[in-house]
Protein backbone atom coordinates (compact mmCIF):
# COMPACT_ATOMS: atom_id res chain seq x y z
CA UNK A 1 0.00 0.00 0.00
CA UNK A 2 1.34 3.29 -0.75
CA UNK A 3 -1.56 5.33 1.07
CA UNK A 4 0.22 8.14 2.73
CA UNK A 5 0.53 7.56 6.33
CA UNK A 6 -1.56 9.41 9.13
CA UNK A 7 0.68 9.39 11.70
CA UNK A 8 4.49 9.45 11.34
CA UNK A 9 6.53 9.41 14.10
CA UNK A 10 10.38 9.57 14.32
CA UNK A 11 13.19 9.32 16.20
CA UNK A 12 10.83 10.21 19.41
CA UNK A 13 12.26 10.61 22.39
CA UNK A 14 10.29 11.29 25.76
CA UNK A 15 12.65 12.67 28.86
CA UNK A 16 11.39 13.52 32.10
CA UNK A 17 13.81 16.59 33.34
CA UNK A 18 15.62 15.83 36.50
CA UNK A 19 13.83 18.76 38.19
CA UNK A 20 10.19 16.97 37.28
CA UNK A 21 11.73 13.78 38.57
CA UNK A 22 9.26 12.29 41.14
CA UNK A 23 11.40 10.62 44.24
CA UNK A 24 14.44 12.77 42.75
CA UNK A 25 16.67 10.71 40.82
CA UNK A 26 19.96 12.46 39.42
CA UNK A 27 19.67 13.56 35.69
CA UNK A 28 17.48 13.86 33.28
CA UNK A 29 15.45 10.67 32.66
CA UNK A 30 14.55 9.26 29.34
CA UNK A 31 10.82 7.09 29.46
CA UNK A 32 10.93 6.57 25.75
CA UNK A 33 14.20 6.78 23.40
CA UNK A 34 14.14 6.67 19.79
CA UNK A 35 10.80 5.45 18.59
CA UNK A 36 9.62 5.47 15.40
CA UNK A 37 6.19 4.63 14.29
CA UNK A 38 4.10 5.35 11.65
CA UNK A 39 0.13 4.29 10.96
CA UNK A 40 -1.74 4.56 7.64
CA UNK A 41 -5.78 5.72 7.75
CA UNK A 42 -7.66 2.53 9.05
CA UNK A 43 -4.61 0.55 9.80
CA UNK A 44 -4.96 -0.71 13.36
CA UNK A 45 -1.47 -1.28 15.21
CA UNK A 46 -0.66 -3.01 18.63
CA UNK A 47 1.67 -1.53 21.04
CA UNK A 48 2.98 -3.90 23.30
CA UNK A 49 4.73 -4.12 26.17
CA UNK A 50 4.75 -4.90 29.84
CA UNK A 51 4.00 -2.06 32.78
CA UNK A 52 7.08 0.39 32.92
CA UNK A 53 7.96 -0.02 29.03
CA UNK A 54 6.84 3.27 27.48
CA UNK A 55 4.05 2.39 25.61
CA UNK A 56 1.61 4.25 27.50
CA UNK A 57 3.69 7.54 27.78
CA UNK A 58 4.30 6.72 23.87
CA UNK A 59 0.30 7.61 23.36
CA UNK A 60 -0.19 9.87 26.16
CA UNK A 61 3.07 11.99 23.93
CA UNK A 62 1.38 11.69 20.44
CA UNK A 63 -1.77 14.03 21.88
CA UNK A 64 0.91 15.64 24.40
CA UNK A 65 -1.12 15.60 27.35
CA UNK A 66 1.88 15.47 29.88
CA UNK A 67 3.65 19.30 29.59
CA UNK A 68 5.93 18.74 32.11
CA UNK A 69 7.90 16.18 29.87
CA UNK A 70 10.14 17.18 27.55
CA UNK A 71 9.79 15.65 24.06
CA UNK A 72 12.15 15.36 21.08
CA UNK A 73 12.05 14.00 17.36
CA UNK A 74 8.90 14.14 15.27
CA UNK A 75 5.21 13.51 15.20
CA UNK A 76 3.57 14.49 12.64
CA UNK A 77 0.40 14.47 11.84
CA UNK A 78 -1.11 14.42 7.79
CA UNK A 79 2.23 16.19 7.02
CA UNK A 80 1.55 19.12 10.38
CA UNK A 81 4.02 18.88 13.08
CA UNK A 82 2.87 18.28 16.28
CA UNK A 83 5.81 19.02 18.75
CA UNK A 84 6.18 22.79 19.50
CA UNK A 85 2.35 23.07 18.05
CA UNK A 86 0.27 25.72 19.38
CA UNK A 87 -2.07 25.59 21.91
CA UNK A 88 -4.86 25.66 19.49
CA UNK A 89 -4.10 23.52 16.90
CA UNK A 90 -3.49 20.63 19.36
CA UNK A 91 -7.23 21.28 20.71
CA UNK A 92 -8.36 20.81 17.06
CA UNK A 93 -6.53 17.67 17.01
CA UNK A 94 -7.57 16.22 20.09
CA UNK A 95 -10.80 14.46 20.49
CA UNK A 96 -11.83 15.69 16.33
CA UNK A 97 -8.92 14.35 14.39
CA UNK A 98 -7.27 12.00 17.40
CA UNK A 99 -9.13 10.00 20.06
CA UNK A 100 -8.30 8.50 22.87
CA UNK A 101 -10.15 5.98 25.57
CA UNK A 102 -8.38 4.70 28.36
CA UNK A 103 -8.34 1.79 30.92
CA UNK A 104 -11.09 2.24 33.29
CA UNK A 105 -14.38 2.93 32.19
CA UNK A 106 -15.16 3.42 35.67
CA UNK A 107 -12.66 6.85 35.89
CA UNK A 108 -12.93 8.09 32.70
CA UNK A 109 -16.72 9.11 33.28
CA UNK A 110 -18.35 11.58 35.70
CA UNK A 111 -20.80 10.00 38.21
CA UNK A 112 -22.73 12.99 37.80
CA UNK A 113 -23.50 13.68 34.23
CA UNK A 114 -25.86 11.73 32.11
CA UNK A 115 -24.76 9.31 29.81
CA UNK A 116 -26.05 12.04 27.36
CA UNK A 117 -24.17 14.95 28.85
CA UNK A 118 -20.95 12.91 28.34
CA UNK A 119 -21.28 11.32 24.59
CA UNK A 120 -22.49 14.77 23.36
CA UNK A 121 -20.10 16.74 24.61
CA UNK A 122 -17.45 16.94 21.79
CA UNK A 123 -20.18 17.86 19.63
CA UNK A 124 -21.08 20.59 21.86
CA UNK A 125 -18.15 22.45 22.58
CA UNK A 126 -17.23 22.47 18.62
CA UNK A 127 -20.84 24.71 18.51
CA UNK A 128 -23.08 21.92 17.45
CA UNK A 129 -26.61 22.52 18.82
CA UNK A 130 -27.70 20.65 21.44
CA UNK A 131 -30.71 18.61 19.69
CA UNK A 132 -28.42 17.82 17.02
CA UNK A 133 -25.97 16.83 19.46
CA UNK A 134 -27.84 14.51 21.17
CA UNK A 135 -29.62 13.05 18.40
CA UNK A 136 -26.23 11.80 17.15
CA UNK A 137 -24.98 10.66 20.08
CA UNK A 138 -27.87 8.41 20.54
CA UNK A 139 -26.88 7.13 17.04
CA UNK A 140 -23.13 6.53 18.28
CA UNK A 141 -24.66 4.52 20.83
CA UNK A 142 -27.00 2.39 18.71
CA UNK A 143 -23.84 1.54 16.12
CA UNK A 144 -21.78 0.30 19.71
CA UNK A 145 -24.85 -1.95 20.19
CA UNK A 146 -25.60 -0.54 23.17
CA UNK A 147 -29.84 -1.12 23.77
CA UNK A 148 -32.47 1.91 23.77
CA UNK A 149 -30.02 3.90 23.31
CA UNK A 150 -32.09 6.97 22.77
CA UNK A 151 -33.70 6.43 26.63
CA UNK A 152 -30.33 5.51 28.07
CA UNK A 153 -29.14 9.10 27.32
CA UNK A 154 -30.40 10.34 30.69
CA UNK A 155 -28.98 7.54 32.85
CA UNK A 156 -25.91 8.08 34.83
CA UNK A 157 -22.96 5.97 34.66
CA UNK A 158 -23.23 4.17 37.78
CA UNK A 159 -26.56 2.60 35.87
CA UNK A 160 -24.30 0.73 33.61
CA UNK A 161 -22.05 -2.41 33.83
CA UNK A 162 -18.59 -1.93 32.76
CA UNK A 163 -18.69 -3.32 29.22
CA UNK A 164 -21.66 -0.82 28.56
CA UNK A 165 -19.72 2.09 30.16
CA UNK A 166 -16.85 1.24 28.39
CA UNK A 167 -18.86 1.64 25.45
CA UNK A 168 -20.11 4.90 26.25
CA UNK A 169 -16.43 6.20 26.17
CA UNK A 170 -16.18 4.74 22.87
CA UNK A 171 -19.12 6.59 21.76
CA UNK A 172 -17.87 9.62 23.11
CA UNK A 173 -14.27 9.32 21.51
CA UNK A 174 -15.95 8.47 17.96
CA UNK A 175 -18.69 10.91 18.02
CA UNK A 176 -16.57 13.72 16.43
CA UNK A 177 -15.14 11.34 13.96
CA UNK A 178 -11.61 11.43 14.65
CA UNK A 179 -8.94 9.73 11.84
CA UNK A 180 -6.85 7.52 14.97
CA UNK A 181 -8.41 6.12 18.05
CA UNK A 182 -5.46 5.71 20.74
CA UNK A 183 -6.84 2.82 22.89
CA UNK A 184 -4.80 2.30 26.22
CA UNK A 185 -5.56 -1.28 27.93
CA UNK A 186 -9.23 -0.64 27.08
CA UNK A 187 -10.63 -4.16 28.37
CA UNK A 188 -8.62 -4.97 31.00
CA UNK A 189 -10.81 -4.02 33.51
CA UNK A 190 -13.37 -6.30 31.76
CA UNK A 191 -14.63 -9.70 31.75
CA UNK A 192 -13.73 -12.21 29.01
CA UNK A 193 -16.75 -12.26 27.56
CA UNK A 194 -17.33 -8.77 27.48
CA UNK A 195 -14.28 -8.09 26.83
CA UNK A 196 -14.76 -10.02 23.22
CA UNK A 197 -17.86 -8.16 22.38
CA UNK A 198 -15.88 -4.57 23.29
CA UNK A 199 -13.16 -5.62 21.03
CA UNK A 200 -15.36 -7.24 18.20
CA UNK A 201 -17.08 -3.67 18.27
CA UNK A 202 -13.86 -1.82 18.21
CA UNK A 203 -12.78 -3.60 14.71
CA UNK A 204 -16.11 -3.00 13.32
CA UNK A 205 -15.86 0.68 13.63
CA UNK A 206 -12.42 0.40 12.45
CA UNK A 207 -13.85 -1.34 9.04
CA UNK A 208 -16.64 0.66 8.60
CA UNK A 209 -15.87 4.03 9.85
CA UNK A 210 -11.89 3.58 8.27
CA UNK A 211 -10.96 4.48 11.76
CA UNK A 212 -6.99 4.26 12.30
CA UNK A 213 -6.74 2.05 15.73
CA UNK A 214 -3.51 2.61 18.30
CA UNK A 215 -4.60 -0.20 20.89
CA UNK A 216 -2.02 -0.91 23.58
CA UNK A 217 -1.89 -3.75 25.77
CA UNK A 218 0.72 -6.01 27.59
CA UNK A 219 -1.39 -9.25 26.29
CA UNK A 220 -0.38 -10.30 22.68
CA UNK A 221 -3.45 -12.85 23.04
CA UNK A 222 -6.01 -10.16 22.89
CA UNK A 223 -4.70 -8.60 19.88
CA UNK A 224 -3.87 -11.24 17.65
CA UNK A 225 -6.89 -11.56 15.73
CA UNK A 226 -7.48 -7.27 15.86
CA UNK A 227 -4.49 -6.13 15.04
CA UNK A 228 -2.70 -5.67 11.46
CA UNK A 229 0.29 -4.77 12.35
CA UNK A 230 1.97 -5.28 16.00
CA UNK A 231 4.97 -3.17 17.33
CA UNK A 232 6.67 -4.23 20.77
CA UNK A 233 8.60 -2.14 23.30
CA UNK A 234 10.81 -3.11 25.83
CA UNK A 235 12.22 -0.87 28.58
CA UNK A 236 11.89 2.60 26.49
CA UNK A 237 12.42 0.95 23.06
CA UNK A 238 10.79 -0.67 20.18
CA UNK A 239 12.33 -3.64 19.43
CA UNK A 240 10.10 -5.01 16.50
CA UNK A 241 7.32 -3.74 14.90
CA UNK A 242 6.14 -6.13 12.40
CA UNK A 243 2.53 -7.19 10.40
CA UNK A 244 0.83 -9.41 13.02
CA UNK A 245 1.26 -13.07 10.77
CA UNK A 246 5.15 -12.28 10.77
CA UNK A 247 5.43 -11.45 14.46
CA UNK A 248 3.80 -14.84 15.72
CA UNK A 249 5.55 -16.76 13.09
CA UNK A 250 8.85 -15.38 13.45
CA UNK A 251 9.33 -13.54 16.91
CA UNK A 252 12.90 -11.99 16.56
CA UNK A 253 13.25 -10.24 19.84
CA UNK A 254 13.74 -12.53 23.29
CA UNK A 255 11.17 -10.62 24.70
CA UNK A 256 8.73 -10.81 22.16
CA UNK A 257 8.88 -14.59 22.05
CA UNK A 258 8.52 -14.19 25.69
CA UNK A 259 5.53 -12.41 25.80
CA UNK A 260 4.11 -14.86 23.60
CA UNK A 261 5.32 -17.80 24.99
CA UNK A 262 4.60 -17.13 29.07
CA UNK A 263 0.76 -16.95 28.49
CA UNK A 264 -1.02 -19.97 30.10
CA UNK A 265 -2.77 -21.43 27.01
CA UNK A 266 -6.03 -23.83 26.94
CA UNK A 267 -4.11 -26.08 24.35
CA UNK A 268 -1.35 -26.37 26.75
CA UNK A 269 -0.24 -29.44 28.64
CA UNK A 270 -0.25 -27.87 32.04
CA UNK A 271 2.95 -30.07 33.26
CA UNK A 272 5.10 -28.34 31.11
CA UNK A 273 6.75 -25.40 33.43
CA UNK A 274 5.11 -22.14 32.02
CA UNK A 275 8.49 -20.53 30.81
CA UNK A 276 8.34 -16.73 32.06
CA UNK A 277 9.59 -13.48 30.32
CA UNK A 278 12.69 -13.43 31.71
CA UNK A 279 13.59 -17.35 30.87
CA UNK A 280 13.15 -16.30 27.66
CA UNK A 281 15.51 -13.26 27.91
CA UNK A 282 17.98 -15.28 29.70
CA UNK A 283 17.70 -17.63 26.51
CA UNK A 284 18.40 -14.49 24.44
CA UNK A 285 21.67 -13.59 25.98
CA UNK A 286 23.23 -16.52 25.97
CA UNK A 287 22.47 -17.68 22.53
CA UNK B 1 -2.14 -37.23 52.62
CA UNK B 2 -4.05 -36.43 49.49
CA UNK B 3 -7.46 -36.75 48.89
CA UNK B 4 -9.14 -36.14 52.61
CA UNK B 5 -11.28 -33.54 52.88
CA UNK B 6 -10.24 -30.43 54.41
CA UNK B 7 -12.74 -27.83 53.52
CA UNK B 8 -16.33 -28.03 53.32
CA UNK B 9 -18.57 -25.66 52.03
CA UNK B 10 -22.48 -26.75 52.05
CA UNK B 11 -25.25 -25.01 51.26
CA UNK B 12 -23.54 -21.21 51.73
CA UNK B 13 -26.31 -18.84 50.58
CA UNK B 14 -25.26 -14.85 50.93
CA UNK B 15 -27.33 -12.22 50.82
CA UNK B 16 -26.99 -8.32 50.46
CA UNK B 17 -29.18 -5.77 51.64
CA UNK B 18 -32.98 -6.22 52.67
CA UNK B 19 -36.28 -6.95 51.41
CA UNK B 20 -36.87 -5.53 47.66
CA UNK B 21 -33.50 -4.18 47.29
CA UNK B 22 -31.76 -7.64 48.36
CA UNK B 23 -29.04 -9.17 46.56
CA UNK B 24 -28.88 -12.54 46.38
CA UNK B 25 -24.93 -12.90 45.89
CA UNK B 26 -24.58 -16.50 46.80
CA UNK B 27 -27.39 -19.32 46.20
CA UNK B 28 -27.01 -22.60 47.86
CA UNK B 29 -22.97 -23.32 47.35
CA UNK B 30 -21.69 -26.85 48.47
CA UNK B 31 -18.55 -27.89 47.35
CA UNK B 32 -15.20 -29.60 48.94
CA UNK B 33 -11.61 -28.89 49.01
CA UNK B 34 -9.14 -32.06 49.40
CA UNK B 35 -5.85 -31.98 51.16
CA UNK B 36 -2.69 -31.18 49.27
CA UNK B 37 -4.87 -30.20 45.80
CA UNK B 38 -5.35 -26.78 43.98
CA UNK B 39 -9.39 -26.29 43.57
CA UNK B 40 -10.06 -23.44 41.05
CA UNK B 41 -13.34 -21.46 41.91
CA UNK B 42 -14.16 -19.63 38.28
CA UNK B 43 -16.61 -17.07 37.15
CA UNK B 44 -16.81 -13.68 36.37
CA UNK B 45 -17.46 -10.27 37.76
CA UNK B 46 -20.48 -10.51 39.99
CA UNK B 47 -20.63 -14.39 39.83
CA UNK B 48 -19.72 -14.53 43.78
CA UNK B 49 -16.49 -16.34 43.80
CA UNK B 50 -14.90 -13.63 46.05
CA UNK B 51 -17.87 -13.58 48.14
CA UNK B 52 -17.23 -16.99 48.67
CA UNK B 53 -13.62 -16.24 49.93
CA UNK B 54 -14.71 -13.74 51.65
CA UNK B 55 -17.17 -15.81 54.06
CA UNK B 56 -14.49 -18.46 54.77
CA UNK B 57 -12.10 -15.78 56.29
CA UNK B 58 -14.90 -14.09 58.02
CA UNK B 59 -14.88 -10.63 55.94
CA UNK B 60 -18.51 -11.66 55.60
CA UNK B 61 -20.91 -13.52 57.32
CA UNK B 62 -22.94 -16.06 55.27
CA UNK B 63 -26.77 -15.80 55.52
CA UNK B 64 -27.25 -19.52 55.65
CA UNK B 65 -25.05 -22.72 55.49
CA UNK B 66 -21.70 -23.79 56.90
CA UNK B 67 -18.41 -24.45 56.57
CA UNK B 68 -15.94 -26.89 58.12
CA UNK B 69 -12.75 -27.11 57.95
CA UNK B 70 -10.72 -29.97 59.52
CA UNK B 71 -13.66 -30.75 62.24
CA UNK B 72 -14.08 -26.73 62.95
CA UNK B 73 -16.66 -25.03 62.34
CA UNK B 74 -15.60 -20.70 62.01
CA UNK B 75 -18.71 -19.79 62.72
CA UNK B 76 -19.39 -21.22 65.94
CA UNK B 77 -15.87 -22.10 67.31
CA UNK B 78 -14.44 -23.77 70.15
CA UNK B 79 -12.44 -22.60 72.72
CA UNK B 80 -9.00 -21.67 70.48
CA UNK B 81 -10.25 -23.41 67.56
CA UNK B 82 -10.68 -19.74 66.06
CA UNK B 83 -7.18 -19.58 66.13
CA UNK B 84 -6.09 -21.92 64.85
CA UNK B 85 -8.18 -21.89 61.71
CA UNK B 86 -6.75 -18.48 61.02
CA UNK B 87 -3.76 -19.08 61.07
CA UNK B 88 -4.15 -22.29 59.22
CA UNK B 89 -5.97 -20.37 56.51
CA UNK B 90 -4.57 -18.02 54.81
CA UNK B 91 -5.21 -15.41 51.98
CA UNK B 92 -3.68 -13.48 49.33
CA UNK B 93 -5.92 -10.65 47.77
CA UNK B 94 -6.23 -9.35 44.07
CA UNK B 95 -4.81 -6.31 44.57
CA UNK B 96 -0.53 -6.58 45.60
CA UNK B 97 -1.00 -2.46 45.59
CA UNK B 98 -3.34 -2.03 47.48
CA UNK B 99 -3.17 -5.35 50.07
CA UNK B 100 0.49 -4.21 51.50
CA UNK B 101 0.45 -1.02 53.87
CA UNK B 102 2.71 1.43 52.17
CA UNK B 103 4.31 2.64 55.26
CA UNK B 104 5.41 -0.32 56.55
CA UNK B 105 8.69 -1.80 55.26
CA UNK B 106 8.58 -5.69 54.08
CA UNK B 107 9.72 -7.14 57.08
CA UNK B 108 7.05 -5.54 59.13
CA UNK B 109 4.65 -6.56 56.65
CA UNK B 110 6.35 -10.22 56.81
CA UNK B 111 6.87 -10.20 60.22
CA UNK B 112 3.50 -9.07 61.33
CA UNK B 113 1.27 -12.43 60.97
CA UNK B 114 3.41 -14.42 63.35
CA UNK B 115 3.68 -11.42 65.84
CA UNK B 116 0.04 -11.62 66.06
CA UNK B 117 -0.14 -15.05 66.69
CA UNK B 118 2.44 -14.86 68.91
CA UNK B 119 4.96 -17.85 69.95
CA UNK B 120 7.56 -17.03 67.81
CA UNK B 121 11.07 -15.50 68.86
CA UNK B 122 13.14 -13.07 67.19
CA UNK B 123 15.09 -15.61 66.05
CA UNK B 124 12.70 -17.66 64.62
CA UNK B 125 10.88 -14.93 63.05
CA UNK B 126 14.23 -14.47 61.05
CA UNK B 127 15.11 -17.56 59.87
CA UNK B 128 11.54 -17.92 58.40
CA UNK B 129 11.34 -14.92 56.77
CA UNK B 130 14.88 -15.05 55.13
CA UNK B 131 13.74 -18.74 54.23
CA UNK B 132 10.53 -17.53 52.91
CA UNK B 133 11.83 -14.51 51.09
CA UNK B 134 14.84 -17.11 49.37
CA UNK B 135 12.14 -19.10 47.81
CA UNK B 136 10.04 -17.12 46.26
CA UNK B 137 12.81 -15.30 44.90
CA UNK B 138 13.11 -11.71 46.75
CA UNK B 139 16.88 -10.90 48.55
CA UNK B 140 17.70 -10.12 51.91
CA UNK B 141 18.12 -6.21 51.27
CA UNK B 142 14.94 -5.97 50.16
CA UNK B 143 13.38 -6.47 53.70
CA UNK B 144 13.79 -3.00 54.13
CA UNK B 145 12.39 -1.52 51.45
CA UNK B 146 8.84 -0.23 51.08
CA UNK B 147 6.09 -1.75 49.03
CA UNK B 148 6.33 1.30 46.93
CA UNK B 149 9.97 0.35 45.48
CA UNK B 150 8.85 -2.95 44.01
CA UNK B 151 6.54 -4.00 40.65
CA UNK B 152 3.59 -5.57 40.95
CA UNK B 153 4.82 -9.17 40.50
CA UNK B 154 7.11 -8.71 43.31
CA UNK B 155 4.61 -7.33 45.35
CA UNK B 156 2.18 -10.67 44.67
CA UNK B 157 5.65 -12.40 46.13
CA UNK B 158 5.54 -10.11 49.27
CA UNK B 159 2.03 -10.78 49.80
CA UNK B 160 2.52 -14.62 49.38
CA UNK B 161 5.29 -14.32 52.17
CA UNK B 162 3.29 -12.93 54.50
CA UNK B 163 0.62 -15.43 54.14
CA UNK B 164 2.76 -18.28 54.04
CA UNK B 165 4.65 -17.54 57.16
CA UNK B 166 2.64 -18.78 60.07
CA UNK B 167 2.89 -21.84 58.56
CA UNK B 168 -0.83 -22.30 57.06
CA UNK B 169 -2.22 -25.46 55.34
CA UNK B 170 -4.74 -23.87 53.15
CA UNK B 171 -4.36 -20.71 51.01
CA UNK B 172 -7.06 -18.91 49.62
CA UNK B 173 -6.28 -16.89 46.30
CA UNK B 174 -8.69 -14.35 45.06
CA UNK B 175 -7.23 -13.64 41.73
CA UNK B 176 -4.23 -13.11 42.63
CA UNK B 177 -2.44 -12.69 38.96
CA UNK B 178 -5.07 -10.74 37.52
CA UNK B 179 -3.84 -7.82 38.60
CA UNK B 180 -0.28 -8.57 37.04
CA UNK B 181 1.19 -7.77 33.46
CA UNK B 182 1.02 -11.18 31.54
CA UNK B 183 5.02 -11.06 32.00
CA UNK B 184 5.09 -11.35 35.39
CA UNK B 185 2.24 -13.62 35.50
CA UNK B 186 4.30 -16.81 34.80
CA UNK B 187 6.52 -16.19 37.64
CA UNK B 188 3.60 -15.94 40.50
CA UNK B 189 1.71 -19.20 38.68
CA UNK B 190 4.85 -20.96 38.65
CA UNK B 191 5.85 -19.84 42.31
CA UNK B 192 2.06 -21.14 43.65
CA UNK B 193 2.26 -24.26 41.96
CA UNK B 194 6.28 -24.79 43.63
CA UNK B 195 4.82 -23.71 46.98
CA UNK B 196 1.91 -26.00 47.14
CA UNK B 197 4.77 -28.89 46.06
CA UNK B 198 7.09 -28.35 48.70
CA UNK B 199 4.78 -26.89 51.68
CA UNK B 200 2.07 -29.55 50.71
CA UNK B 201 -0.31 -26.37 50.33
CA UNK B 202 -3.91 -26.62 49.74
CA UNK B 203 -4.95 -24.01 47.37
CA UNK B 204 -8.69 -22.34 46.98
CA UNK B 205 -7.43 -20.57 43.71
CA UNK B 206 -10.20 -17.68 42.29
CA UNK B 207 -10.12 -16.75 39.16
CA UNK B 208 -11.75 -15.44 35.56
CA UNK B 209 -8.81 -16.63 33.23
CA UNK B 210 -10.07 -20.24 32.18
CA UNK B 211 -6.24 -20.88 30.40
CA UNK B 212 -4.63 -19.82 34.25
CA UNK B 213 -6.80 -22.11 35.71
CA UNK B 214 -6.15 -25.28 33.55
CA UNK B 215 -2.38 -24.25 34.47
CA UNK B 216 -2.63 -24.74 37.84
CA UNK B 217 -5.78 -26.23 38.87
CA UNK B 218 -6.53 -29.97 39.35
CA UNK B 219 -10.36 -29.45 39.78
CA UNK B 220 -12.57 -26.91 39.26
CA UNK B 221 -16.38 -25.11 40.01
CA UNK B 222 -17.73 -23.00 37.71
CA UNK B 223 -19.75 -20.30 39.27
CA UNK B 224 -23.07 -18.05 37.06
CA UNK B 225 -24.79 -15.67 39.28
CA UNK B 226 -23.90 -17.05 42.72
CA UNK B 227 -24.70 -20.55 41.62
CA UNK B 228 -22.79 -23.16 40.62
CA UNK B 229 -22.88 -23.91 37.13
CA UNK B 230 -20.83 -27.19 36.95
CA UNK B 231 -17.84 -28.92 39.03
CA UNK B 232 -15.52 -31.79 38.15
CA UNK B 233 -11.87 -32.33 37.12
CA UNK B 234 -10.34 -30.14 34.81
CA UNK B 235 -10.07 -33.04 32.22
CA UNK B 236 -13.18 -33.41 32.35
CA UNK B 237 -14.93 -29.61 32.59
CA UNK B 238 -12.29 -28.96 29.44
CA UNK B 239 -12.74 -31.55 27.46
CA UNK B 240 -16.59 -31.67 27.99
CA UNK B 241 -17.96 -28.41 29.05
CA UNK B 242 -21.34 -29.48 30.11
CA UNK B 243 -23.29 -26.36 31.34
CA UNK B 244 -23.44 -23.43 28.21
CA UNK B 245 -21.64 -20.89 30.49
CA UNK B 246 -19.22 -22.67 31.09
CA UNK B 247 -18.99 -23.27 27.13
CA UNK B 248 -19.25 -19.83 26.48
CA UNK B 249 -16.02 -18.86 29.05
CA UNK B 250 -14.10 -21.43 27.02
CA UNK B 251 -15.15 -20.19 24.00
CA UNK B 252 -13.86 -16.23 25.05
CA UNK B 253 -10.50 -17.16 26.12
CA UNK B 254 -8.13 -15.13 23.62
CA UNK B 255 -5.32 -17.61 21.80
CA UNK B 256 -2.15 -16.15 21.09
CA UNK B 257 -2.42 -16.95 17.06
CA UNK B 258 -3.60 -14.77 14.87
CA UNK B 259 -5.17 -17.11 12.29
CA UNK B 260 -7.06 -18.81 15.53
CA UNK B 261 -7.96 -15.62 16.85
CA UNK B 262 -9.47 -14.56 13.28
CA UNK B 263 -11.28 -17.49 12.51
CA UNK B 264 -13.03 -17.49 16.33
CA UNK B 265 -13.71 -13.98 15.16
CA UNK B 266 -15.88 -14.86 12.45
CA UNK B 267 -17.38 -17.68 13.92
CA UNK B 268 -18.86 -15.36 16.29
CA UNK B 269 -19.74 -12.95 13.68
CA UNK B 270 -21.65 -15.70 11.97
CA UNK B 271 -23.64 -16.30 15.21
CA UNK B 272 -24.62 -13.01 15.71
CA UNK B 273 -25.84 -12.26 12.07
CA UNK B 274 -27.99 -16.02 12.30
CA UNK B 275 -29.35 -14.25 15.39
CA UNK B 276 -30.72 -10.72 14.28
Amino acid sequence: MSVSPLLTVEGMTVCVPEKERIGGGLGDLNLVEDLSLSIRPGERVALVGESGSGKSITARAILQFDPHLRLSGSIAWEGRELIGASRHTLRRVRGAEISMIFQDPMTALNPVLTIGEQVAEPLLVRGVSRKESYRRAAEMLDRLRVPQAKERLRSFPGQFSGGMRQRVVMAAALIAQPKLLIADEPTTALDVRVQEQVLDILEEQSRELNLAVLFITHDLAIVAGLAQRVAVMFRGRLVEDKQVDELFAHPEHPYTRGLIGSVPRLDADPDVRLKTVADYLKEGSAA
Amino acid sequence: MNGDVLLTVEGLSKRFGHGKRAYQALEDVSFEVRQGEILGLVGESGSGKSTIIRCLVGLEKESSGTIRYDGIDPTHPKHGELERYRREVQMVFQDPYSSLDPRMTVRQIVEEPMLVFGGFSERERRARVDELMDIVGLLPEHLERYPRHFSGGQRQRIAIVRALVVGPRVLLCDEPVSALDVSVQAQVLNLLKDMQRQLDLTVLFVSHDLAVVKYLCSRLVVLDKGVIAESGTVAEIYEHPKHPYTRSLLEAVPVPDPEQERARRARRLEKLAALS
